[in-house]
C-alpha cells in the first residue's frame, strides 16, 4: 500500500529524531571512552568530564545561534567543522605521540616538555643519549628533565587540541542534524505537506 | 590493657601497635601509665599518635612519602615538596576516623625532621607545624566528642580543609624564605612513592648501609667530582622501598667492605646488596 505524504513525513521526522538523539548522545558520551582507551589529554584530571561539557555547550550554541541559518550556510560550516576535526585529530595524535610518556609503574601518562633543563642538556649526548633516557635516570620526574614552563605549555596545547577535536566533532554533528532538518522541511514544503504544530 | 578496650571502637590501636612494634620493637613502651586509666582522653590519644608518628618519621618508614627541601645552586632554586603518607600501608580501615589525624601527624613529624636537619636555624616553619599539630589534636577531640557518624565525617572534612589551608601557609612561608635568600622556591611535583615500583631490599650481611642516587644525578656529580651529602642520596632503610628507573648505589658494611654500581628498577622485584668479593 502506498504511504500517504503525512506518513512519509512522520517516518522522516522519526528518522531525524533518531539521528539527533544518536548524534547528540554519541557526541557527548564519546570523550568518556577515554576512561577505557586512555587516549585523552594527560592533564588535568577529569578531562573526559570537561570534554563532555565542552561538547554539550558546543551543541547548545549550534542549536541556539544557527537555528535560522540556511542549508547552504550550514553545509559550509559543516565543511569547516570537518576540516577543524581532521586537523585537530592528527595534530593531537602527533602531540600525544611526541610529547607524552607513560610511567612504567602505574601506566599513567604524563606530558613532557619541549625545552630541556640546562643542567640536563649539558649531559646530552656525551653522557646521556636523550631526554627520555634522562627521564628514566631521574625517577620519571618530568620536571627534572624539562623546564616547568615548557611542560605547562605542552599540557595546555594537548588539552586545547583534545578539546578542539571534540568541540569540532560536536559542531559537525550539530550542523549535520540541523541540515537534515532543513532538508526535511524543504522536502515537505515542496510536497505540500502541512507544517507540524 | 584497658587502653586497648577503650580504643577498640576503631581499629586505630591495632594499626598503631603493629606499626610501633614493627619499627620500634626494642624500645620501651612509653605510655604504660595510660594503660591503667579507664578511658583515654583526647590528649592521651594525641600523645599516643604523636609518639608513633615521631617513631615512624625517625625511622624513615617506607610508609612516608619523604618531603624534600634542597638548594640547587646552579639555578638558584629551592626545590621542595611537603611529602605525604601511603595511607593504604597504615593497616587501618579506610573508614576509620583516626586514619586522618594519624596520617596528618606522620606528615607533620616527617616535615619537622626534615626542617630540623636542613634549616635548623630558621623559624619560618615552626609556628606552622605547631598549628598543623593543633589541627590534628582538634580532629581527635572532634572524633572523641561526636557520636553521630555523619557528623564525624562532616567535622573530618572541615578539619582536612583546615589542615590543607595551613599547608598552604607553609608553601607561602617557603616561598618567602626562598625569596629572602635570593632563591626561587619550586615544588618537586608528585612524590616518588605513588609512582614507583615496590622493591624488596635484602642486605647480605644485614648490617650494611645502602644509599642510592638517581643515575643522572650521579652522572652529574661525578662530572663535577663532588658526590657528597649535598646531593639527594637516599638511604634504603626499610625492607620494602619505592623506586623506579636507574640508580647508582653505594653499599658499605662494617670493616670497610663495600660495593657500588648501577641498578635499573623496571618492575616489582627483590634486590640483594652484598659486598664485593
Amino acid at each position: 500500500m502506498a504511504k500517504s505524504g503525512l506518513e512519509e513525513f512522520r517516518e522522516v521526522i522519526t528518522d531525524v529524531r533518531g539521528i539527533t538523539s544518536w548524534a547528540v548522545n554519541g557526541a557527548v558520551v564519546a570523550p568518556l571512552a577515554d576512561l577505557v582507551l586512555h587516549l585523552g589529554a594527560p592533564w588535568p584530571t577529569g578531562v573526559p568530564i570537561i570534554t563532555s561539557l565542552v561538547e554539550l555547550i558546543s551543541l547548545i550554541c549550534v542549536f541556539h545561534f544557527w537555528v535560522r541559518k540556511s542549508l547552504k550556510k550550514l553545509t559550509r560550516r559543516m565543511v569547516i567543522a570537518l576540516a577543524a576535526l581532521l586537523i585537530s585529530f592528527f595534530g593531537y595524535l602527533y602531540l600525544f605521540d611526541t610529547y607524552t610518556f607513560v610511567n612504567p609503574a602505574t601506566s599513567k601518562r604524563y606530558a613532557k616538555g619541549f625545552r630541556v633543563r640546562p643542567e640536563i642538556q649539558a649531559l646530552i649526548p656525551d653522557q646521556i643519549k636523550s631526554p627520555e633516557e634522562a627521564l628514566s635516570g631521574l625517577e620519571y620526574r618530568e620536571e627534572e628533565v624539562w623546564t616547568i614552563g615548557s611542560i605547562t605549555a605542552v599540557r595546555l596545547t594537548l588539552l586545547a587540541a583534545w578539546v578542539l577535536m571534540f568541540g569540532s566533532l560536536s559542531v559537525f554533528i550539530g550542523t549535520f542534524v540541523m541540515a537534515q532538518r532543513r532538508r526535511v522541511v524543504r522536502g515537505r514544503a515542496q510536497d505540500g505537506v502541512p507544517l507540524a504544530p | 590493657m584497658k587502653l586497648i578496650f577503650a580504643l577498640s571502637k576503631s581499629s586505630l590501636l591495632n594499626g598503631l601497635l603493629l606499626l610501633f612494634l614493627l619499627t620500634h620493637a626494642t624500645a620501651p613502651y612509653k605510655d604504660v601509665r595510660g594503660l591503667t586509666q579507664d578511658a583515654p582522653s583526647p590528649e592521651q590519644n594525641f600523645k599516643e599518635i604523636k609518639t608513633t608518628a615521631e617513631t615512624l618519621a625517625e625511622a624513615d618508614s617506607a610508609i612516608i612519602r619523604a618531603p624534600v627541601f634542597r638548594y640547587v645552586e646552579e639555578t638558584k632554586e629551592i626545590k621542595y615538596n611537603l611529602g605525604g603518607v601511603k595511607v593504604q600501608a597504615l593497616e587501618l580501615e579506610s573508614n576509620d576516623p583516626y586514619l586522618i589525624p594519624f596520617e596528618k601527624q606522620i606528615q607533620v613529624e616527617a616535615l619537622r625532621k626534615l626542617f630540623r636537619r636542613v634549616v635548623p636555624e630558621e623559624r619560618f616553619w615552626l609556628p606552622i607545624l605547631q598549628q598543623l599539630e593543633q589541627v590534628v589534636f582538634a580532629t581527635i577531640r572532634d572524633i572523641e566528642s561526636t557520636t553521630d557518624k555523619s557528623e564525624v565525617q562532616r567535622k573530618l572534612d572541615s578539619r582536612t580543609t583546615q589542615f590543607d589551608t595551613e599547608l598552604g601557609k607553609l608553601h607561602e612561608a617557603i616561598r618567602l624564605y626562598a625569596q629572602g635568600k635570593g632563591y626561587t622556591a619550586s615544588r618537586e611535583g608528585r612524590g616518588i612513592a605513588s609512582d614507583a615500583f615496590t622493591i624488596q631490599v635484602i642486605k647480605t650481611p644485614n648490617n650494611g648501609r645502602v644509599q642510592v642516587l638517581p643515575w643522572v644525578k650521579y652522572v652529574k656529580c661525578s662530572a663535577l667530582r663532588k658526590c657528597g651529602d649535598s646531593w639527594p642520596w637516599r638511604e634504603l632503610v626499610s625492607a620494602s622501598e619505592n623506586m623506579i628507573g636507574e640508580y647508582y648505589y653505594q653499599a658499605e658494611w662494617p670493616g670497610g667492605r663495600r660495593n657500588e654500581g648501577k641498578i635499573d628498577v623496571r618492575n616489582n622485584t627483590t634486590i640483594t646488596f652484598s659486598p664485593r668479593e
